[in-house]
């Protein structure tokens, strides 16, 4: 009998090319927006999950309070890990380590600029990766000792087991020996952390300039500890809560630890309380996945209802020769999973097809898991569960069809099925609403950060990290890049301008509510740098090296911290800082933050030796030669430092590569639905067209014009499609004021989004429509009335 | 000898949302087994809704129907589809072939609903295509025979599974006279062997096949003709 089923099925198909054609492409690319999704969820799912013992690492974080408001940060004292150790009994490991940082490696002849980062021994107990070579137990506990990853390994020694072997670590004004003691595999476990080697922290805490680690009055470093099994660990954190207040009085910061497997998702806190993260795209990412396969579900059911006038004698007849209800329904069915297995082998061609793209858009190296027997069964389940959706209303209500309306004249579908069939356009064309909209949302506001006035000019600056000789005769590089015709100007800060860096919050000033506290951003520069970045001083002074005392005691503080001293202190002179400081200028707002973010207060100092960017400004004429003079010069000024620069208009796109994710995303998924949906529509519109043969003959005859009879068919459609923008235009801007609330500074919901999105759409629906309407509306109405 | 259909009574309206038609009334037939009976009447008179009623493919609105001497009027459509399995074999002036099907499977497609085991199947299918002279076009789909051919299939489809009864709606109603012809054969020979048949038609030429003629008028029963009298 199955056979019996399968050969109808695939005989059907063959016969019905076009309907067989929207099914097949319309559910492989529902399936394949699916996988696609899935694979990136599972991957975001997982990441940080599966290293051994996870569930007893927790990073320890810190609330630190500004008034009545809260800053949430990861950052906390160098000396945070040896304390815990020593006096909670539940910490089984605990190690500090660093951010990241960019070393240049020599390793026999080779010479590599690497990025890692400083731990302490036991981060590779906490954190347990793979190791391919070396002792778990020895790794870090000399302060020579070095870890290497499987790739660098290969990158410096060309094999991957150099356990043993040398290198040097060049930097500004040193050179350090290392001696590999392992190797490890950074992609045994699904992991956020991106690394080439780890140093032991030792060594960073030794530097002379980095004394500061090893106060608690700072912040830098991540801390992240083991507890012991079995321990309750929210009771462990409100025993750390106040760790920092006892070891330095007066401190606004008040410790928790945070289970290290979530902090990649649900990582975000405000004032305080965690709320939303990276899990909010996660969940948006799989509820379109699922729309999509809606979408293509939908039109499934909708063409297969459609034809059941077709199918109704084929039913009568199986009925009168003794089928079953039960039968007929698992025939049916089986019809629906066959396209869907075509459509899901046909989608993972569609898959490999695109991962590439996929992953170069969420920077991830997915791939699909062949050898792997439960992404199959999962695969498999998708495509049952899409298979039953799309094939249980057809299956039910064809098989439901009363035999002896066979027999009858059987033209028209019953009033339920028609109102269930434009409900379901109605809800595609929503869904294709919501997404048109979205994307034209995320567009404007994605171009509105990046052409934002920031208060400094990014275009044509371009930020070089300096080393060596750049570095310590900074003064004659700087002479001698400013030769170079093209360049307009040369400065140096410590600061990136792409996000917090280093701050304080013990500002105070004459007036100051003792209870009220701020966050202060620190910015180390050098004479020159408001002009030389295009800022606006909007009062007193800048930096003059013809006044030998600015580099005492002087600060230049933006508008948002003058302003915020002077609804104490009208007209403010000086703040104290440890002790008084004079206010020498007020530059304009500038924005160091993702648009995400306020402005927040800023403190300037004049302190050249702590800059190590510098920024050079080039006319736009040629960029590109006069870079390259630049890195020739810098080559032949320092040859030992590979020269690194990059253009900070695109650091600055770089803070917003979720959104332009999210913004290249919405593009791709409306694009998807449109096309899908537009693909139910041609279906369903030469549907209604060959159900209006008659109608039309009738009318031709009666001496109707081709456009009248495109307006028959047309009319129909464009009432629905008209109704599904009205709601989705209206959930749409419900759900992308929300998003847009996100943003502390934003574009408006302007009233012209939704009739942009409209007309698209309309004008979309109505071609597609149309090009089954002009061929109904073209058939000889001899031949059409003979038909009947 | 047994009635195998009886009726008392049967009652068929038809409601739309404004008009309600009555469609058969106080229908009061028996029909013995092993007789040839055609139904003849006006378009319209209900010859088809009797038919669907008899065949077991609808339910009468009122009234007792007896089929094999069961009371079948109130029977789920369940219940009606597995006793007609088997017992009821069906010709239709459309053929009603299913057209991604060939012949073959046309024909073997109510041994596949009675789950009879495959090599029985194909024994059973080959003996009626041959029997109906069409075993040389068993791999072809409907469309590629002519109406002649095609109604010989739906005949082996009808006979394949041995019924009790054959319905045949205006059998030779899509057909030229002779093949409209061979078809009545067909039937009359299928009568002989035992097969009760009940046939709808226009034509008084076929009706001579009958034995027994019922003619309605407006959903009734206006006169009962026996052959051999009526020929006379």
């Amino acid at each position: 009998m199955y056979s019996n089923y399968l050969k109808i099925a695939l005989r059907g198909l063959t016969k019905h090319k076009l309907t067989f054609f929207i099914n097949l492409f319309g559910l492989a690319l529902g399936l394949w927006a699916t996988i696609t999704i899935s694979l990136w969820v599972k991957s975001e799912l997982n990441m940080n999950a599966s290293f051994p013992e996870i569930d007893q690492v927790y990073r320890i974080m810190e609330h630190q309070r500004y008034g009545s408001e809260f800053f949430t940060t990861s950052s906390t004292p160098g000396i945070l890990a040896p304390a815990l150790k020593a006096e909670f009994p539940e910490v089984e490991r605990a190690a500090c380590y660093s951010w990241n940082e960019d070393l240049l490696f020599i390793a026999n002849e080779n010479r590599f600029n690497l990025n890692g980062f400083y731990a302490e021994p036991d981060y590779l107990h906490i954190m347990q990766y793979e190791f391919l070579h070396g002792d778990r137990d020895k790794a870090m506990t000399e302060k020579n000792h070095i870890v290497l990853t499987k790739e660098s390994a290969i990158k410096l020694f060309g094999q991957v087991n150099v356990v043993g072997e040398s290198l040097v670590i060049k930097e500004t004004g040193e050179e350090s020996s290392y001696i590999v003691v392992a190797v490890i595999d950074i992609k045994s476990y699904e992991s956020s952390a991106s690394f080439e080697f780890i140093i032991p922290f030792q060594v960073m805490l030794d530097k002379p300039y980095n004394e500061w680690l090893s106060h608690w009055g700072n912040n830098g470093p991540s801390t992240i500890v083991r507890l012991n099994k079995n321990v309750d660990w929210e009771a462990f954190s409100a025993s750390i809560e106040d760790l920092i207040v006892k070891k330095n009085e007066g401190s606004n910061i008040k410790l928790f630890a945070y289970p290290q497997r979530d902090l990649y998702l649900h990582g975000k806190f405000k004032d305080g309380i965690q709320q939303g993260g990276r899990i909010e795209y996660v969940k948006l990412f799989a509820l379109i996945g699922l729309f999509v396969l809606l979408i293509a579900c939908i039109n499934f059911m909708n063409l297969s209802t459609a034809k059941s006038q077709k199918r109704a004698k084929e039913v009568g007849v199986r009925k009168v020769v003794g089928a079953e209800k039960n039968e007929l329904v698992l025939q049916f069915l089986t019809e629906s999973m066959l396209v869907t297995f075509i459509a899901g082998f046909v989608s993972l061609i569609f898959v490999e097809l695109s991962l590439p793209i996929f992953n170069n858009l969420t920077g991830k190296t997915l791939s699909v898991p062949y050898g792997d027997w439960v992404s199959w069964v999962q695969f498999i389940m998708i495509l049952l569960f899409t298979g039953l959706v799309a094939g249980s209303y057809p299956a039910f209500y064809l098989s439901a069809t009363k035999v002896v309306m066979v027999f009858r004249n059987f033209t028209k579908s019953g009033k339920g099925v028609v109102i269930a069939r434009k409900g379901l356009v109605l809800f595609q064309f929503i869904l294709a609403t919501m997404l048109i909209i979205a994307t034209i949302v995320v567009y404007k506001q994605i171009n509105f950060a990046m052409n934002k006035n920031l208060g400094y000019e990014k275009d044509q600056l371009v930020s070089v990290f300096l080393e060596g000789s750049m570095y310590e005769n900074f003064e004659v590089y700087k002479r001698q890049v400013e030769e170079i015709p093209g360049v307009l100007a040369v400065t140096r800060s410590n600061h990136s301008l792409m996000g917090r860096n280093s701050n304080t919050g013990g500002i105070s000033w004459e007036g100051k509510d003792p209870d009220f506290s701020a966050l202060f951003e620190i910015m180390s520069i050098d004479y020159g740098f408001v002009e030389a970045m295009g800022m606006k001083m909007i009062k007193g002074e800048d930096f003059s090296p013809d006044r030998v005392s600015d580099s005492i005691n002087k600060v230049i503080l933006n508008r948002r911290a003058y302003e915020m001293i002077a609804q104490d202190d009208p007209d403010p002179v000086s703040i104290k800082w440890g002790t008084d400081v004079q206010i020498l200028g007020v530059v304009e707002d500038f924005h160091f933050q993702s648009l995400h973010l306020g402005m927040e207060p800023v403190i300037l100092r004049l302190d050249p030796d702590n800059s190590f960017i510098a920024y050079f400004k080039i006319a736009s004429d040629d960029v590109k030669s006069v870079i390259s003079e630049i890195k020739y010069l810098s080559e032949s000024f320092e040859p030992d430092f590979p020269f690194q620069f990059s253009f900070m208009d695109e650091n600055y796109s770089q803070m917003y590569q979720e959104d332009l994710r999210t913004k290249e995303l919405a593009k791709y998924f409306s694009i998807l639905t449109i096309l899908i949906s537009c693909l139910g529509l041609f279906g369903l519109s030469a549907h209604v067209a060959e159900q209006k043969t008659k109608e039309i003959g009738i009318r031709k005859v009666l001496g109707a014009s081709t456009l009248s009879i495109l307006n028959v068919i047309n009319r129909e459609f464009i009432m629905i499609v008209s109704i599904s923008i009205l709601f989705g235009s209206g959930i749409a801007y419900w759900l992308m004021q929300d998003w847009l609330e996100a943003y502390a500074y934003r574009v408006d919901f302007e009233w012209w989004f939704i009739p942009l999105a409209a007309v698209g759409i309309l004008v979309i629906a109505f071609l597609t429509v149309s090009l089954q309407a002009l061929k109904a509306a073209q058939i000889n109405p001899v031949r059409s009335l003979k038909s009947e | 000898m047994e009635d195998i259909i009886k009726t008392n009574n049967l009652k068929k309206l038809y409601a739309t949302e404004e008009v309600e038609t009555t469609a058969l009334e106080d229908i009061n037939i028996k029909i013995k087994k092993g007789e040839f009976v055609a139904i003849m009447g006006p378009s319209g008179c209900g010859k088809s809704t009797l038919l669907n009623i008899i065949g077991l493919l609808d339910n009468p609105d009122s009234g007792e129907y007896y089929f094999l001497e069961k009371e079948v009027a109130g029977f789920s459509e369940r219940k009606r589809s597995q006793l007609r399995k088997g017992n009821i074999g069906f010709v239709f002036q459309s053929f009603n072939l299913i057209d991604e099907l060939t012949c073959y499977e046309n024909v073997e497609l109510p041994l596949l609903y009675l789950k009879i085991p495959s090599d029985e199947r194909k024994k059973k299918v080959e003996e009626v295509l041959t029997r109906m002279n069409i075993m040389h076009r068993k791999d072809h789909f409907p469309q590629q025979l002519s109406g002649g051919q095609q109604q010989r299939v739906a005949i082996a489809r009808a006979i394949v599974a041995k019924p009790e009864v054959i319905l045949a709606d205006e059998p030779t109603g899509n057909l030229d006279s002779a093949n409209g012809e061979e078809v009545m054969r067909l039937l009359e020979e299928l009568n002989n062997e035992g097969t009760t048949i009940v046939m709808v038609t226009h034509s008084p030429h076929d009706a001579n096949y009958a034995h027994r003629i019922i003619n309605l008028f407006d959903g009734k029963v206006v006169t009962e003709n026996i052959r051999e009298q009526f020929h006379i």
